[in-house]
């Protein structure tokens, strides 16, 4: 796999999953911070953690998620960013898994108040899937996009 | 790996550095906490309680030989003698306007509060119920998707009388 990565393909998906998985954290912080409220609302809906824990995840994590998706976009420090979004992205499977399963019917909080949405088996396969992308950006030698397009000599 | 190790902990850091400084400086947020008090008459609006969830009839029928599962009836006290949930409480909220002490002491053991109505408006009784205990410091309460007409429909036990 990790030979594979080495590829040009491989170089290529590793990068399209830079961006892709970058591009959903960016969208995904930039609602959350303009209304922290909003999003600490949603995090206490789940009833996973303590209020004080939905307060501060609600001022913390926006900001976090957005340097995420910085770092993955432009490749400073992506591996290091896919680590922590990998962990993020599962963690958030499982609670949502844990609320469908609980039958806690709530918004998924997911994009903050830009796409409003209850929880579904569609936001854990999505949670899924990206933290699949993010594992390739992790196990890739070289995550750079630079030289990617020049031609073999 | 020690690069990547090195990175993750250099993300971590800066992020969690710049989310506590975005709480600080925009102060942290606050969740909104429902009085039980707020709502003194039947005319006053009610904001929508966001810590109450839903629950289907069907996850719903399975609890009812729960002992720490309680079901509060939001309809008038003669909707409520005509037929309701079995063993189900009336909290008739239209007619009194507020939760009465005893219903919230009743609730007070109770693991999951159910409230339902016969969803006129959108269940708005229900959830006005349910916000209403929820605020009083009930921690998991939730609105019956289809109210008593769903539960009937799917002919889920119910009772006639007080």
């Amino acid at each position: 796999m990790t030979q594979w990565l080495e590829t040009r393909n491989g170089r290529l998906l590793v990068v399209l999953a830079r961006f892709v998985v970058g591009g959903v954290f960016i969208f995904a912080a930039v609602p959350k911070i303009a209304d922290p409220h909003a999003f600490a609302v949603a995090v206490s809906n789940y009833h996973l953690v303590p209020d004080l824990v939905s307060r501060v995840t609600g001022a913390v994590l926006p900001p976090l998620e957005l340097l995420m998706g910085v770092a993955l976009v432009t490749g400073v420090q992506a591996r290091g960013a896919a680590v922590v979004s990998v962990g993020l992205l599962v963690f958030f499977a499982v609670a949502l898994t844990r609320a469908m399963l609980l039958d806690i019917n709530v918004d998924c909080g997911c994009f903050g108040s830009a796409a409003r949405a209850k929880i579904g088996w569609d936001s854990v396969a999505r949670n899924t899937v990206l933290s699949g992308l993010g594992a390739l950006v992790v196990r890739s030698p070289d995550v750079r996009l630079r030289g990617l397009f020049k031609p073999k000599s | 790996m020690k690069k990547v190790l090195k990175e993750t902990l250099r993300v971590l850091a800066l992020g969690c550095a710049l989310g506590v400084a975005h709480g600080v400086m925009r102060g942290w947020p606050e969740l909104p906490v429902q009085a039980a008090a707020a709502a003194t008459s039947c005319g006053s609006p009610i904001a929508a309680q966001p810590r109450v969830a839903w629950i289907r009839c069907a996850a719903a029928r399975p609890l009812t030989s729960d002992a720490s599962v309680t079901f509060v009836d939001a309809r008038s006290r003669d909707e409520f003698l005509a037929g309701h949930v079995t063993d189900a409480l009336s909290a008739p909220i239209e007619e009194t306007g507020v939760v009465g002490p005893a219903v919230v002491e009743a609730l007070r053991g109770a693991r999951v509060v159910i409230a339902y109505c016969d969803t006129t408006s959108g269940c708005a009784r229900s959830t006005r119920l349910a916000g209403l205990l929820a605020g009083a410091g009930l921690r998991d309460v939730r609105v019956l998707e289809g109210g008593m007409p769903a539960w009937l429909e799917n002919g889920y036990p119910a009772e006639a009388g007080p």
